[in-house]
């Protein structure tokens, strides 16, 4: 292998003329000084696409949102009515105390639930606590009230409506009311109700 | 001044780019054209490599400069021949072409003819080659250089050796 040994030598000879020269060295000059304006030239075109691809993400978002139906009720489908007096688009209708009162009274109620667990699933149990509510309800002046505790009442035809309650508070995220009986009378039903 | 002063001293001294360029441009033009066969890939290959060292600054060592910068050429060869691979595949590999100088026009014939072998191996080969002989890298600087194990590097050089002799002895059959 005499031969690669002497490659640097070889080399030498067949490539004199392949030099690295001044030339080459100015278009190195040349291209590390134009390096800053292309990257801002990549930002510039980068800002635009970047830009209209939000737009068209927020426009999917908010198409999305108008097709979604505002309530559906068909027989075993869940429906959640969130607290709050503004009708919107929202995957969840909002209603106000009052529409949620007039929404129970149209319904069977099959089963009542709070965040801490107690679930009141008997049927006339149920009717007997929101006639109860429907009746010694009233409203009171607004008040700061924790997000955590929320009252869920299931109706049979798969439908449900959450409301957050504070005993003695509930509130539909405008107005609060207050109903000791109503809480009263869930702790005094006997255990396992 | 004593040997620890001289290279501390080194070791805290910088090469300009200018020192760079003329240190060592023409082995990586010239590794670059033996790797690619072609001249004008081989002058961009050394300006990018250039570019990229006036661009993002490597803080290189004193003394590891070269091996950087045929790391950087190499990769970008690499890049640049896996890009024209179907061309080369459909239209040949462009031959060797020399650039000698005027007096020694007339003996190099046998330099060509290594020249072309080198030209003919497969890039991985290539590679070791032309850094173990041609720039005199060490197997352990190769590792580095490649990202591959030393053992590779020995296996390629052995290897790429032997397609070489199989070469040389084709060449030399009358």
């Amino acid at each position: 292998m005499n031969k690669l040994e002497r490659l640097p030598e070889y080399t030498d000879s067949i490539l004199h003329g392949l030099t690295a020269d001044q030339a080459l060295k100015h278009r190195i000059l040349k291209e590390a000084a134009e390096q800053p304006k292309k990257k801002n030239i990549l930002l510039f075109h980068a800002v635009p696409i970047l830009c209209s691809m939000i737009a068209v993400l927020l426009f999917a978002v908010v198409l999305l949102n108008e097709l979604k139906p505002v309530s559906g009720s068909d027989q075993g489908e869940m429906t959640v009515f969130a607290a709050g007096s503004n009708q919107t688009a929202s995957p969840e209708t909002v209603y106000s105390f009052e529409e949620i009162i007039k929404e129970i009274d149209s319904k069977t109620i099959s089963r009542i639930e709070f965040v801490n667990g107690t679930v009141i699933s008997e049927p006339e149990t149920c009717a007997v606590l929101f006639s109860i509510l429907k009746d010694k309800a009233l409203p009171v002046d607004n008040q700061d009230l924790p997000e955590s505790a929320v009252m869920t009442i299931a109706f049979s035809d798969g439908s449900s409506i959450q409301l957050e309650s504070y005993p003695p508070l509930l509130t539909d995220g405008k107005k609060v009311w207050t109903c000791q009986a109503f809480f009263d009378a869930i702790n005094d039903l006997p255990a396992g109700n | 001044m004593s040997q620890i002063a001289l290279n501390h001293e080194q070791e805290t001294e910088k090469r300009s780019f200018d020192e760079l360029y003329e240190l060592f441009a023409t082995d990586v033009l010239r590794v670059s054209y033996y790797y690619l066969g072609n001249r004008e890939q081989a002058e961009d290959v050394t300006q990018d490599v250039f570019v990229r060292l006036l661009i993002n600054k490597p803080d290189l060592e004193y003394g590891k400069e070269k091996a950087w910068l045929f790391k950087v050429a190499l990769n970008r060869c690499r890049d640049l021949w896996r890009s024209a691979w179907i061309k080369k595949t459909i239209l040949g590999h462009p031959g060797f072409e020399s650039f000698p100088a005027p007096d020694e026009l007339n003996r190099m014939t046998e330099d060509i003819d290594l020249a072309n072998s080198i030209n003919r191996l497969r890039p991985e080969f290539k590679e070791v080659v032309l850094l173990f002989y041609y720039q005199g890298f060490s197997v352990s600087e190769i590792s580095a250089i490649l990202d591959i194990a030393e053992g590779t590097v020995s296996s390629r050089l052995s290897r790429a050796r032997e397609k070489l002799q199989k070469d040389f002895k084709g060449d030399e059959k009358p």
